[in-house]
């Protein structure tokens, strides 16, 4: 038998916690269904945007004043070493398909079988 | 009462000594099962476990991951790992990852996943454990990703597909449609200004469907705090959640246009380096594992599926949990896993 909420406040609160859980996920929902906020957050989410673009622009200018790698430097060498790791990557496909399938793994064999399904009824 | 007021404090206790220790704690580790690197290109990661089995079936099995989440979902902790599960019954298990796309994989479009990545961990496969044929298992975009793959590869390899809370009718994603409406959203300045799409992007727009949910969250961790069990678990799950990646810019923009304002996966309409992308050109085995409670990709957007191919041996199932619950997890371990190992086992032969 249930215990009665008076009898057990812990087990309240914890409903109550689920309950408010479900009712602001609805009406945020609702609220964030609206054309109207969709709208907003279309808005809202440009501006960050071309403020990071700004500011990336400014940090690259400083950095390079000041005789320093940007960050747009260390990711033309991370592309760099990227490529590099790509073209190893179709120089080692060419060679496996000059040399022929490399040998499969050795595992266990692969003879295993579903157990027998259990008779009906 | 009196009875129910001891444990209570005794729990308060418990709380704060264990909250103060969540400060100092290291990230939870996750995908422990032994495996190696079999292929590492770039953005994408071909993993393979080692066999725990004594005797495997012949065919193996491919994983593929949703390109915004890490794949140690499948692997996230013992005992409540996917792949520890399969393996242990007696399957090959591959899991195709990604890591956040460098600038220069801004580009990146889904045709280089269909029809590049994928076959890829393909022919690694087949090269390596010497079979042709091979199932694969998509998540989320994983398995949007993994039936666009089956939809322009009907001659095979591809022998079995299982998706997992995938969706096909993108305009049943309301949420998500309308914030990225054209009138709303500007897809065009974003990729071009950013490249690459911050993850913090994905995360907000994730936690907007559920606003409360991460507050209601912290409150029922500390309610918890008592419990190291709730605590790992909670923390794990944070953990993947923190970890979620960029997105290429080009398929961001490609999914947003062509997926969720044109809904071209539905229609038909979709094409990838010049291939219709049909649905009804599926003909392998499909099952299709539905999240009851999914609030990412609700029944409508994923019901389809199972409608669209043309396979004729298909099979939907809808389990109790939500969009990452049904995967992973305590509860996943008893609900979703032996469907899996029913399905899969009797195909892979």
């Amino acid at each position: 038998m249930a215990k009665s909420p008076f009898q057990d406040p812990i087990a309240l609160w914890r409903d109550m916690l689920d309950k408010w859980e479900k009712q602001v996920n609805e009406t945020g929902n609702k609220v964030m269904g609206s054309e109207q906020f969709s709208g907003v957050m279309g808005k809202a989410s440009t501006l960050p945007l071309q403020m990071q673009k700004l500011t990336g622009e400014f940090m690259a200018k400083y950095l390079s004043a000041m005789n320093l790698p940007s960050r747009d430097d260390i990711v033309a060498l991370g592309e760099r070493l990227g490529a590099i790791e790509d073209k190893l990557h179709r120089i080692g496909a060419a060679l496996d398909a000059k040399g022929g399938p490399a040998q499969p793994f050795a595992g266990p064999p692969r003879t295993r079988k579903p157990a027998p399904k259990a008779p009906q009824g | 009462m009196a009875e129910r007021m001891r444990i209570e404090v005794e729990r308060m206790i418990q709380r704060n000594i264990k909250g103060l220790e969540q400060f100092t704690a290291p990230p939870q580790p996750v995908g422990l099962t032994p495996k190696d690197v079999v292929a590492s290109r770039g953005t994408m990661q071909l993993y393979h476990y080692r066999p725990m089995a004594d005797e495997i079936y012949r065919v193996p099995v491919l994983f593929v991951m949703a390109t915004t989440n890490r794949g140690y979902i499948f692997d996230l902790a013992p005992g409540q790992s996917l792949v520890e599960f399969l393996l242990k019954r007696g399957y090959d298990v591959y899991v195709l990852d990604w890591s956040p796309p460098r600038r220069d994989e801004s580009k990146l479009r889904m045709e280089d996943y269909v029809l590049d990545f994928i076959p890829d961990a393909i022919r690694h496969i087949q090269q390596r454990s010497g079979e042709r044929e091979v199932s694969l298992i998509g998540y989320c975009m994983g398995g949007v990703l993994s039936s666009c793959y089956a939809a322009t590869h009907p001659d095979g390899p591809l022998t079995n597909l299982i998706c997992f809370t995938t969706p096909v009718d993108f305009h049943h994603m309301t949420l998500f449609r309308m914030w990225s409406d054209r009138k709303n959203f500007d897809v065009d300045r974003l990729v071009d200004t950013l490249g690459n799409v911050p993850a913090e992007i994905i995360v907000t727009s994730f936690d907007m469907l559920r606003p409360a949910t991460r507050g209601a969250g912290q409150v029922r961790l500390w309610d918890n705090m008592w419990s190291d069990e709730y605590v790992e678990g909670f923390r794990r799950m944070e953990r993947w959640s923190n970890e979620t990646l960029p997105l290429a810019g080009e398929y961001f923009r490609q999914t947003t246009n062509e997926l969720t304002r044109d809904n071209k996966l539905y229609t038909g309409e979709l094409t990838l380096g010049g291939r219709p992308v049909k649905l009804e050109n599926i003909k392998v085995p499909i099952f299709h594992i539905i999240a009851e409670h999914d609030h990412i990709v609700t029944y409508d957007a994923s019901k389809p599926l199972i409608q669209m191919v043309g396979s004729a041996d298909k099979e939907e199932l809808v389990v109790k949990g939500g969009h990452v619950s049904v995967l992973a997890g305590a509860n996943a371990v008893k609900r979703m896993w032996p469907h899996i190992d029913r399905w899969l086992g009797e195909r892979s032969t």
